[in-house]
């Protein structure tokens, strides 16, 4: 099986059960979720590189989207405890 | 275990060897029916997957969004994001349409490459120039550099002849060939409406890699002319199999001559500048697919 292909089942397993164990613990803001979901992005790829040239630049544009919206949910969350 | 016998010499090969042990050439296996049919296949699969979880991921994560329920609204984003990934991230495979005219142009190519060996044609070949749309310079692959076959005849274009003599003297002779990359070349000027007679070769390089571009073969990365020799680097997008096969089986034809796309862009230069082109060199880059083809006109 190819890197790409375990790597989007890993993510995908990483995902749903983070959906899951999260729901369990009864957690409602969005902003967990989906700072974990561009964390496991980078954990995924990681373990499961390196891709193709073409997968590679792909992953790496995907990468810098999710670390944006990573990185306006932190600097959200630093203005919310020091407002 | 002997599993089958070289394609070129007959030796027995193993099922493990990648090259012959006698010859040294690499092996072309013959692969199952099924196995292009199953990856075609599998590329439509993982598209409709694709799609299923990015319209399943936006249902859940509208109407959970609208209901106010949060780990639904991940779920649909998690769903939507997977949908992406499967879509977006893995490089689609060849179609089965594409394989199949890689494959039946080889044995055509190879068999230019056999004709180039048997009569010891060492000499680059000669593109000679045309105009009309649609209409591709020939190649003149000469026995021996003389003042005559240097230059051959334009009229050539119009010979449906093998064999051809140029000049008075017995080596003034040579083998005339269609252009590998001649088909290429016809539908880049069908796609452009234009000949590329008429082109200047200031514009060659926007028009080739408009051309190639929508023939979804390649784009054209670098374009340098100095004096007499033009320096023109392409990316492949297709043919790239094609392309280091040939490099394997074919050297002479490779060098001498030129692949489909080396050739087209030959053709394309000794089309636009209305001069004699040949094949100093072409190199492969296959982890970029970038082919550096390295081209001389006649003064």
């Amino acid at each position: 099986m190819k890197n790409t292909d375990v790597f989007i089942i890993m993510y995908a397993a990483l995902l749903f059960s983070t959906v899951v164990i999260l729901s369990l613990l009864s957690v409602e803001r969005i902003d967990v979720y989906v700072a974990l979901f561009a964390i496991e992005f980078f954990v995924a790829s990681e373990l499961n590189s390196p891709l193709g040239p073409l997968e590679s630049r792909r992953k790496i544009v995907m990468g810098i989207l999710l670390l944006v919206i990573f990185t306006g949910i932190v600097l959200e969350r630093i203005v919310e405890i020091l407002g | 275990m002997v599993q089958d016998r070289c394609w070129v010499c007959g030796s027995d090969i193993l099922a493990e060897d990648n090259f012959c042990r006698k010859c040294g050439v690499e092996l072309i296996r013959s692969e199952p029916a099924s196995k292009p049919r199953s990856r075609f296949e599998d590329a439509d699969r993982q598209i409709s997957i694709g799609i299923f979880l990015i319209a399943i991921g936006a249902l859940v994560g509208l109407l959970s969004y609208l209901m106010g329920i949060i780990p639904m609204l991940a779920f649909g984003l998690a769903s939507f994001l997977v949908g992406i990934l499967v879509l977006y991230l893995p490089e689609r495979r060849e179609s089965i349409a594409g394989r199949l005219a890689t494959d039946s142009s080889l044995p055509s190519l190879l068999n230019i490459e056999n004709l180039l060996e048997d009569l010891d044609l060492d000499e680059r070949g000669i593109y000679i120039p045309a105009s009309g749309i649609g209409i591709c310079p020939r190649v003149f692959v000469p026995l021996a550099e003389t003042q005559a076959t240097r230059q051959p005849p334009v009229g050539l274009v119009n010979s449906r002849r093998i064999f051809v003599t140029v000049g008075e003297n017995p080596e003034d002779r040579g083998v005339l060939l269609d252009a590998p990359g001649s088909q290429i070349l016809a539908a880049l000027e069908q796609s452009l409406r234009r000949d590329l007679a008429k082109a200047k070769l200031d514009d060659l390089s926007a028009d080739l890699n408009s051309g190639l571009k929508a023939l979804g073969i390649a784009k054209v990365t670098n374009f340098e002319h100095k004096d007499n020799t033009l320096m023109i680097q392409i990316e492949l997008t297709s043919l790239i199999d094609l392309e280091t096969k040939l490099r394997n089986v074919a050297p002479r034809l490779v060098a001498q001559v030129g692949t489909p796309a080396t050739s087209a862009v030959a053709a394309a230069v000794s089309k636009a500048t209305g001069k004699y082109v040949t094949l100093k060199s072409t190199l492969l880059d296959p982890s970029n697919k970038r082919v550096s083809i390295n081209l001389k006109l006649s003064p």
